[in-house]
């Protein structure tokens, strides 16, 4: 994958983060717990990177909200976190006894209220940028491989770009990391640069 | 057709799915309410269709929905409200008073101008769902909890499990550790069992073969134990005395509170109590036996150990020798009584012997000599009954059988008494070495001693029958023949306290009896190197027994003896009593012989010496045995004999029990006669010696 610009980069993490901070406004206010969200990285990466970046960091299962989008750039977002740190942060967010591993469908569903909370923060940023309308699918929840959730790979040419963003939340004293992944189709990240170039010209 | 009735238009195929499904406009304002919904809510769709939502449900408006809501009326992305973060978005109540609970999507959907959105609320009711999934989560954690529990419950058993395991390693070394040297103690037990054994087997031995009885007494006196020898003293067996009687039974009364006072001290003070003591035991047949007991302390303990020997036999011959040591000293006396009142009494039978032949015995004077001669003679039986209990008397012995003579002296002992005798003489009596005079006077002692002890008519049992005497019997006789001769009456008995007395001198216990009977026979039986001893019980009778040594020469024929009245020769006398040399002197006269006098043996001797010189020997001489401060008879035979080995000497004296008096020949002297003697049996001396019979 060819070298990002910086300014991209900068870019993508600001609009990514006003989306975090509306999505952790929105999660304070809903369980009157003090939600803090960082974003301390975000990487451009290719399929098979994504695979080896969650390789290192232990991620072959995961527990993942997606949401997919449709319109002047196409793709998926997925936050995925590893199973048990996907229990833990709902048993937090919900004030239940913390050390219930399992995922049933009443804990996936409020993972998906949280998931959907925090797409719909970026994405809502993204789509600001774009002024488009986007239309979404219905936020799903899922339990997988990360390959088989996005249902990529480097074999498909040109291979798809892959936005990953790191995600730190922090409640009640409990730190959970999980990762946003946006998966753009051929040509919408593409889209996606050229918007943001387009508000560098507007301003 | 407004905006209402085509939002009722496009939707109302949503009344049919069992969801509840509601349109809003950005304002709030229901477009679409579904049947659903109308269910659940009870709200009918022309109640609230057209109408502001937060009329009949306020909380929409809050700005955790209106902040959601508002990007979905912007064409935004699907919002969900989970039923975990919300409960419900359209409260509902459910029959059971419950509210129902409820997951709600909201989607953007284009609104009818083409330019807005509504919010198509969808939802869901997952009461039943929750429900079962709390159900499932109560299974979960309880079984989760019991898993931990399980666990926790499997941890502590595998601890406790390892701990068990360590512990019975611990234990089970601990174990062998203790089973060896439990099997150490064993073997060492072993040994100290065996050696206790042994021990117990060496002194269970001993114990039982000292030959002497022991018993091991309890602080009450019960009899712990007893060997083998206890039970033949006391006639009981083991069985009879261990642990059931007490020392204090086999004890006669008289003896009884003073071993008691000494069990009880020693238990007190060791040294307090007597170790050795005598006392007498009755057995189990009513025997009396004297006993030397020896007593000792266990030590540490309240038990003592205690030796008892059988001194019956022993005391017997205690006493026995007792009796005659006493006798011994008290027959001194009597011997010297006895030759003084022979000379008195040789002089008053001689003179009035010599008076009867002068006197015509048609005078009165003569009855009152005869009476005289008959008192002097009495006497002379009191004095030899004196001497022949004085010590040192020999009988004047021969070899006899005594079954006649047994015979005779009893019948003539119970001569006009209402008692009679029953004989039981074995024929074939063994002869005897014995004094007629002496075993005939003890005859008649034993049986008027019977025919008194018995008040009134009797049988007196007489019995003579040969035995043998062992080695160590507890008769003080040498072992060998006796001929045994006893003499039993069915009187009241002798009291126990006599029978110690009944041969001391003078004692009586009879008005009658002058006391020296049983002695005399004692001391006559003594001289025959005999015995006499008694057996007596109360109310029954008294048994006197006389063992005598049987002899092994046979019995002489008896020849008839001469009696020569006068004679003729010339006759020495001897005596330093000179009433003896005036009535001898008198009485030799009478009888036809010359004589001369001396006082001792040194005259003796020169008168005879000088006789021999002169031609004129004497033919005999009668020499008194006893000269108090000179030569006696026993020195002047000898020198007469050097004088004159064919010399004639009679030996005289009140002595008559004196060694010599009974081996006069032993000694040099042809004839013997005892003082006092009358004319007659003088002259028979005389003419038997001088004839040289």
């Amino acid at each position: 994958m060819s070298q990002i610009d910086p300014f991209y980069i900068d870019t993508l993490r600001e609009l990514i983060n006003i989306g975090v901070g509306r999505a952790a406004g929105i999660l304070n206010e809903m369980t009157n717990f003090r939600v803090l969200l960082q974003v301390p990285f975000i990487k451009v990466l290719s399929p098979s990177s994504l695979k080896k970046e969650m390789e290192d960091l232990g991620r072959h299962e995961v527990a993942a909200v997606r949401l997919g989008f449709k319109g002047p750039f196409s793709g998926s977002a997925a936050l995925v976190f590893p199973p048990d740190s996907a229990s833990k942060l709902v048993a937090v967010l919900t004030g239940e006894e913390p050390g219930t591993p399992d995922l049933d469908s009443v804990r996936a569903g409020t993972l998906s209220e949280v998931g959907n909370i925090v797409l719909n923060g970026v994405m809502g940023s993204m789509g600001n940028i774009l002024n488009q309308h986007i239309s979404y699918s219905l936020p799903a929840y899922v339990e997988d491989t990360v390959e088989n959730l996005l249902s990529v790979s480097d074999h498909i040419i040109p291979p798809p770009t892959i936005l990953l963003v790191r995600v730190r939340f922090t409640i009640q004293q409990l730190l959970v990391e999980g990762d946003i992944i946006l998966l753009f189709e051929v040509g919408s990240f593409d889209s996606l640069l050229s918007a943001i170039d387009g508000i560098r010209a507007d301003n | 057709m407004n905006e209402i009735e085509r939002a009722e238009k496009e939707f109302s195929i949503l009344d049919h799915v069992p969801m509840g499904v509601f349109v809003l406009r950005s304002d709030f304002v229901v477009l679409f309410w579904n049947k659903c919904l109308e269910v659940w809510t009870g709200i009918q769709r022309n109640q609230i269709v057209g109408k502001n939502i937060t009329l009949h449900f306020p909380h929409i408006s809050d700005h955790k929905y209106s902040i959601r809501l508002y990007d979905i009326f912007k064409g935004g992305p699907p919002t969900i409200f989970s039923s975990q973060l919300h409960k419900y978005i359209i409260p509902s109540l459910l029959t059971n008073g419950k509210f129902r609970i409820q997951h709600t999507n909201v989607t953007s959907v284009r609104a009818s101008d083409g330019d807005s959105f509504y919010a198509l609320f969808t939802i869901q009711d997952v009461t039943d769902l929750t429900h079962r999934i709390q159900g499932y989560r109560t299974m979960r954690d309880q079984a989760l909890a019991e898993l931990k529990e399980r666990r926790q419950v499997e941890e502590k058993l595998r601890e406790a499990h390892e701990k068990l395991e360590l512990r019975i390693k611990e234990r089970t070394a601990d174990i062998i550790s203790v089973n060896n040297q439990f099997q150490e103690e064993i073997i060492e037990r072993k040994r100290a069992e065996q050696a206790l054994r042994e021990s117990e087997e060496k002194y269970r031995t001993i114990f039982e073969n000292t030959g002497t009885a022991i018993a091991i007494i309890e602080e009450d006196t019960t009899i712990f134990l007893i060997n083998t020898d206890f039970e033949k003293l006391s006639g009981y067996s083991r069985e009879e005395i261990e642990n059931k009687k007490s020392l204090i039974d086999f004890i006669v009364k008289d003896d009884a509170d003073r071993i008691r006072g000494y069990h009880d001290m020693r238990r007190i003070n060791t040294d307090s109590a007597p170790r050795n003591f005598e006392f007498r035991l009755v057995d189990k047949y009513d025997n009396v036996k004297d006993i030397f007991a020896t007593v000792q302390l266990f030590p540490e303990t309240k038990r003592s150990v205690a030796s008892f020997l059988d001194i019956t036999d022993r005391k017997k011959m205690e006493n026995e020798l007792l009796r005659a040591q006493k006798l011994e000293s008290v027959g001194v006396l009597a011997g010297g009584i006895a030759h003084d009142f022979n000379n008195l009494l040789t002089a008053i039978i001689g003179n009035t012997s010599l008076a009867l032949m002068l006197t015509d015995p048609a005078q009165e004077i003569f009855k009152q000599l005869a009476e005289i001669e008959k008192a002097a003679v009495r006497a002379k039986d009191l004095t030899q009954q004196l001497l022949t209990f004085s010590r040192g008397g020999a009988p004047l012995k021969k070899t006899i059988s005594i079954a006649e003579l047994i015979r005779d002296s009893a019948q003539f002992a119970l001569r006009g008494s209402k008692s009679a005798c029953e004989f039981s003489v074995l024929p074939d009596l063994w002869p005897v070495e014995a004094d007629e005079g002496q075993i005939s006077q003890v005859i008649n002692n034993l049986v008027i001693n019977a025919h008194q002890a018995m008040p009134g008519i009797g049988t007196i049992q007489v019995a003579a029958e040969n035995v043998k005497i062992p080695e160590k019997s507890f008769l003080p006789l040498k072992a060998g023949e006796y001929v045994k001769i006893s003499v039993k009456d069915h009187g009241m008995g002798i009291p126990e306290e006599n029978i110690q007395r009944i041969f001391d001198p003078y004692f009586t216990t009879r008005d009658r009896g002058n006391g020296f009977g049983l002695s005399t026979s004692y001391s006559i039986v003594k001289n025959h190197n005999g015995h006499i001893t008694l057996e007596s019980r109360l109310g029954i009778g008294t048994t006197f027994y006389v063992y005598l040594p049987a002899s092994p020469k046979d019995v002489p024929i008896k020849k008839k003896q001469k009696r020569p009245i006068t004679g003729q020769g010339k006759i020495l006398v001897m005596d330093d009593e000179e009433i003896i040399r005036t009535v001898l002197g008198k009485m030799l006269g009478r009888l036809g012989y010359a004589v001369e006098f001396a006082r001792d043996g040194e005259e003796a001797v020169r008168i005879y010496k000088n006789a021999q010189e002169s031609g004129q020997p004497f033919d005999a001489a009668i020499i008194d045995l006893t000269i108090p401060g000179a030569m006696g008879g026993k020195e002047t035979i000898k020198k007469l004999s050097e004088i004159d080995p064919g010399v004639r000497a009679i030996v005289s004296s009140g002595y008559s029990n004196d060694p010599i008096m009974a081996e006069f020949r032993k000694y040099g002297f042809c004839g013997v006669v005892s003082k006092p003697y009358t004319i007659g049996e003088l002259s028979q001396i005389l003419y038997r010696t001088l004839e040289k019979i």
